[in-house]
């Protein structure tokens, strides 16, 4: 289940990915302020609950990095001990183009360490995980300007936990 | 299975549903013991239900006894029990306690025990099961004897400080299912930026190992937990790979490897590149001359199995020890593995193929009273001759 961004234009969705249909079944999609997307995830538990979001600029020059974060809330009301893969925390962020295909994944062709750590989350705090795109697609070349997608995933066991799409726009070199 | 698995402590293998399986046997039925000398026969299934009330305690006392109730009518009393030896004692003590011969069959079923997986606890401990420690889970390697004392193999970053000595303590499965360690890290040497092929700027080992020295009485197997069923997902326990021979040579692999992990159960795929250098991500580590193992559908390893054993099947319930895994793709399509060559060259000759009985003598050197076994296939190896 996927969201468009707040007053932009529809894109056109990803391709929908078998963690997608995981996730559909314990998705509610929600809408918060402008730009932000959030969502509502009820683990497998039952009443666990997660929000979470991808937090980005809507728009960025050509070229420039793209600071990317994946904000996961605990709003269950009781603290929560989460189950994230890696020594330090191997979340994924992906993007993609107008076309609904993917064109980076953070951690495309990366070896990580099978290890799992033990996250406690306190009721009501949030975790904030930060990265940065360059703007090059997984083939290392430089992606052109448009539109494009962002997604986050939090590497969870037994299933990844997966957010709504961010709409993200690359602007056009300007004159020189 | 090996007889070795069924030391496990706790697993189930097949429950009451043995009974109907056997009930149109013939010979299963109806004890050989003579008439009872003061039966009182059951008046319906009231009766059998005073009798039930009267036999049922002292019947489940004896050994191999599975279980008591009565049949579908509610007329008759029914016993299970492991094998047709222990009847004529179940048929001695219900015509003790008065129970006519007619009012009672007895059936030989299978033993009922619990469920276990991968993630519970196991004694003796044995590969493929979650170890704990701080605040992560990993997966136990293999048990060896080892010169500095009976010890199991994990991943050197499932220890508190990768690379160096941290005195790690390990928990099977979790220190709050059982706050008695099993074993504390004993080994885990340090990484350099001066072997041959080691990127610059990078820090560099063989092998992602470290052995943890088993506490003293914990008993251990040379042995790989065996799940349900191959790639299914499952780690449900249901036996055992017995680690019968190790690969102490190859660094270069073909073919079908498998893999046992707390987090995806039993897994196999192909093996794709070997003796490759491979960079961790998130880190500055280098792993030199590893293996990629893939499986195009995915899920052949996830965050939790690292410190999976490697290995060939040599037979249903056998197995020959190749490596430890320690990581793989975010997707699960690939995992890769140092091979027990590097391993040993970084943390010294080691056996995989013993059973241990009792734990270490605290590293002094010795064997730690495990019995070793010459691998087949192996002259070379130390326990050969």
């Amino acid at each position: 289940m996927e969201a468009a961004a707040d007053g932009a234009p529809p894109a056109t969705p990803p391709t929908p990915t078998a963690a997608d249909a995981r996730a559909d079944r314990h998705v509610l999609p929600i809408g918060l302020g402008p730009g932000e997307l959030v969502l509502l995830l009820s683990m497998a538990s039952g009443a666990d609950t997660l929000l979470l979001r991808v937090v980005a600029p809507e728009e960025v020059a050509a070229g420039q990095p793209v600071p990317v974060t994946l904000r996961v809330e605990n709003v269950s009301g009781r603290d929560l001990e989460l189950e994230l893969r890696g020594r330090t925390i191997a979340f994924d962020l992906v993007a993609f183009d107008n076309t609904g295909s993917e064109v980076w994944r953070r951690l495309h062709d990366a070896s990580i360490p099978g290890i799992l750590r033990l996250e406690r989350l306190e009721a009501g705090a949030t975790l904030e995980l930060t990265a940065t795109w360059d703007q090059r697609s997984n083939t290392g070349d430089p992606v052109p300007a448009g539109s494009y997608a962002l997604r986050g995933e939090l590497l969870t066991a037994p299933e990844p936990l997966v957010t709504p799409v961010r709409r993200l726009r690359i602007l056009p070199p300007g004159p020189t | 299975m090996t007889w070795k698995a069924w030391r496990f402590r706790g697993w189930l293998v097949v429950g009451l549903l043995a009974v109907a399986g056997c009930q149109d046997e013939p010979g299963l039925t109806g004890p050989s013991a003579p008439e009872p000398t003061a039966s009182v026969a059951p008046a319906g299934p009231a009766g059998a239900a005073r009798l039930f009330a009267r036999s049922s305690p002292e019947v489940l006392a004896l050994p191999g006894t599975v279980f008591a109730g009565r049949d579908a009518s509610g007329e008759t009393l029914v016993f299970g029990v492991e094998r047709r030896a222990v009847i004529p004692e179940v048929a001695r003590v219900l015509r003790r306690l008065g129970v006519p011969e007619s009012a009672y069959v007895v059936r030989v079923v299978e033993p009922i025990r619990f469920l276990a997986s991968l993630r519970d606890e196991h004694t003796p401990t044995l590969g493929g099961v979650q170890i704990h420690f701080s605040n992560y889970l990993c997966t136990l390697g293999f048990s060896v004897d080892h010169a500095g004392g009976r010890s199991f193999i994990t991943n050197s970053h499932c220890t508190d400080k990768q690379g160096q000595n941290s005195g790690t303590v390990y928990y099977q499965p979790t220190s709050s299912v059982n706050s008695s360690p099993i074993g504390v890290e004993a080994h885990d040497p340090s990484y350099s930026r001066s072997l041959p092929t080691c990127s610059r700027g990078k820090q560099c080992r063989y092998s992602d190992a470290a052995r943890v020295l088993y506490e003293s009485g914990v008993e251990s197997l040379g042995e790989i937990a065996k799940t349900t069923n191959e790639n299914d997902g499952s780690i449900t326990v249901s036996g055992g790979f017995d680690i019968g021979n190790q690969d102490d040579v190859t660094t270069e692999f073909s073919g079908t490897l498998h893999k046992v992990g707390r987090a995806t159960g039993w897994t196999s795929g192909e093996v794709d590149e070997t003796c490759v250098n491979v960079n961790v991500f998130g880190s500055n580590i280098q792993l030199l001359c590893q293996t990629m193992v893939v499986r195009p559908e995915g899920g052949i390893a996830a965050g939790g199995d690292s410190g999976s054993p490697v290995f060939r099947r040599t037979g249903s319930s056998s197995a020959k020890l190749v490596g430890i895994l320690w990581g793989g793709s975010s997707s699960g399509d690939y995992f890769v593995f140092s091979p027990l060559k590097n391993v040993q060259d970084e943390l010294g000759a080691l056996n995989a193929t013993t059973d241990g009985g009792g734990g270490s003598d605290g590293g002094g050197g010795g064997d730690g009273g495990s019995r070793g076994r010459c691998p087949p296939g192996n002259p070379t190896h130390p326990n050969c001759g």
